[in-house]
């Protein structure tokens, strides 16, 4: 894939290098002022800036490197170590990110010490981007859940993996090969179209191993909570099991200019029953191999790989 | 502090969400990081602690649910109320 960036002139800094990331329906662009940045985010993401007759960002944030003597520590959870310092602006851990959000009007500068953009560390950096899909998210007013998990669409249909860290994940993305692969580190998850009933998955941008993945979307059909097991099979969960892992593995509903409140994790498992509530969900016991793949097309009546 | 037994009464922690999803709960830490699931009979023991009851009645009551015996449902009940106050999920009333 060609890695490109765009400029374009619709933002606040006429002519700046920008990459605009799409998130379902949401569009954010990030202004990169600096030489490479806006280039090195595409070759990040494995995949080119919308281009802009795609339509307008959501939101726009100016994104500054700063260069640093010291030695910042990483938190696994950029939400933990968050500091709200009024009027929109924030620091996460001590200074490895700040900035500031105006909910108002969608725009807002972050600045990122350079050692958080290094190699795998921007993985952790994207725990900012995930901020501002629910920035986002609150200006579209439409709801959508971003959810660590794999998905893949088969037969038209989509299939939801969640799990903890190292439940197997990137290991089905992995075992899919000749299936429509999402990915195999977040997906959204939003009400289905036209007001019907049910869910529709969405791919995203944000990648873990697995990189042959492809874009897309499809109603979701169920949502399979892995574990492995001795065999393939899949269990019936009792549904507060289910839903409370499904909470678990959904990104914390933070804009930009928000903390965690005392709703955030009541958002988060109201959002996992309102999932549970329209599709199926089951325990989903594998060994990484592609066998579970025939466990699925017997239970869902899936067409085989041709 | 007294130990749990059949005498303690306990009552919700009011600052703790709740959820009811089918036959069980999900409730939610007071500090919002973590949850708690309770399958059906958990869930019928939680809704029983209402501030009012001893933890003997909670044991009748679900001897009269459920098919176990009363001594079997008082070991459990105990055991189980002592993790939810740890948890700080419920306090004594």
């Amino acid at each position: 894939m060609t890695a490109s960036a765009s400029t374009s002139a619709s933002s606040g800094a006429p002519g700046a290098p920008e990459y605009r990331l799409e998130i379902g329906d949401a569009i954010v662009a990030l202004q990169c002022p600096q030489p490479g940045l806006a280039e090195g985010l595409a070759v990040w993401f494995d995949r080119a800036s919308v281009p802009v007759e795609a339509g307008a960002p959501v939101i726009t944030l100016e994104v500054t490197v700063v260069a640093h003597d010291d030695q910042p520590s990483f938190p696994r959870s950029l939400l933990t170590t968050k500091r709200l310092l009024g009027d929109g602006a924030f620091d996460i851990a001590d200074g490895l990110v700040t900035g500031s959000f105006d909910a108002a009007t969608g725009r807002g500068q972050v600045r990122v010490k350079a050692a958080l953009l290094t190699g795998r560390l921007t993985r952790i950096f994207e725990q900012v981007l995930y901020q501002a899909h629910a920035s986002a998210r609150a200006r579209l007013g439409r709801p959508a859940w971003l959810v660590h998990s794999s998905s893949v669409i088969v037969g038209g249909q989509g299939f939801l993996f969640v799990g903890p860290s190292g439940s197997g994940k990137s290991t089905v993305a992995g075992l899919s090969a000749g299936r429509h692969v999402l990915g195999d580190e977040m997906s959204l998850v939003r009400p289905a179209a036209g007001g019907a009933a049910g869910w529709e998955l969405v791919g995203t941008p944000f990648n873990g191993t697995f990189r042959t993945k492809r874009p897309g979307s499809a109603p979701l059909r169920a949502v399979l909570l892995l574990e492995h097991g001795p065999a393939h099979e899949l269990v019936d969960a009792t549904a507060s099991a289910a839903v409370a892992v499904l909470a678990g593995e959904i990104v914390p509903p933070v804009g930009l200019d928000e903390a965690p409140g005392p709703d955030t994790l009541p958002r988060m498992v109201d959002a996992a029953g309102a999932i549970a509530a329209n599709t199926t969900l089951k325990v989903m016991r594998f060994t990484p191999d592609p066998g579970f793949w025939k466990t699925l097309e017997a239970a869902f009546g899936l067409p085989p790989l041709a | 502090m007294r130990n749990i037994d059949l005498d303690t009464i306990l009552v919700p922690n009011t600052a703790c969400p709740v959820r009811e999803i089918g036959d069980g709960l999900i409730i939610m830490a007071p500090t919002g990081t973590a949850t708690h699931t309770l399958e059906e009979i958990g869930a019928f023991v939680w809704r029983h602690l209402d501030g009012q009851r001893t933890l003997r009645q909670v044991a009748e009551a679900l001897v009269g649910e459920y098919d176990v015996t009363f001594d079997a449902a008082a070991k459990d009940i105990c055991d189980f109320a002592s993790q939810l106050v740890d948890a700080e999920l419920v306090a004594r009333s």
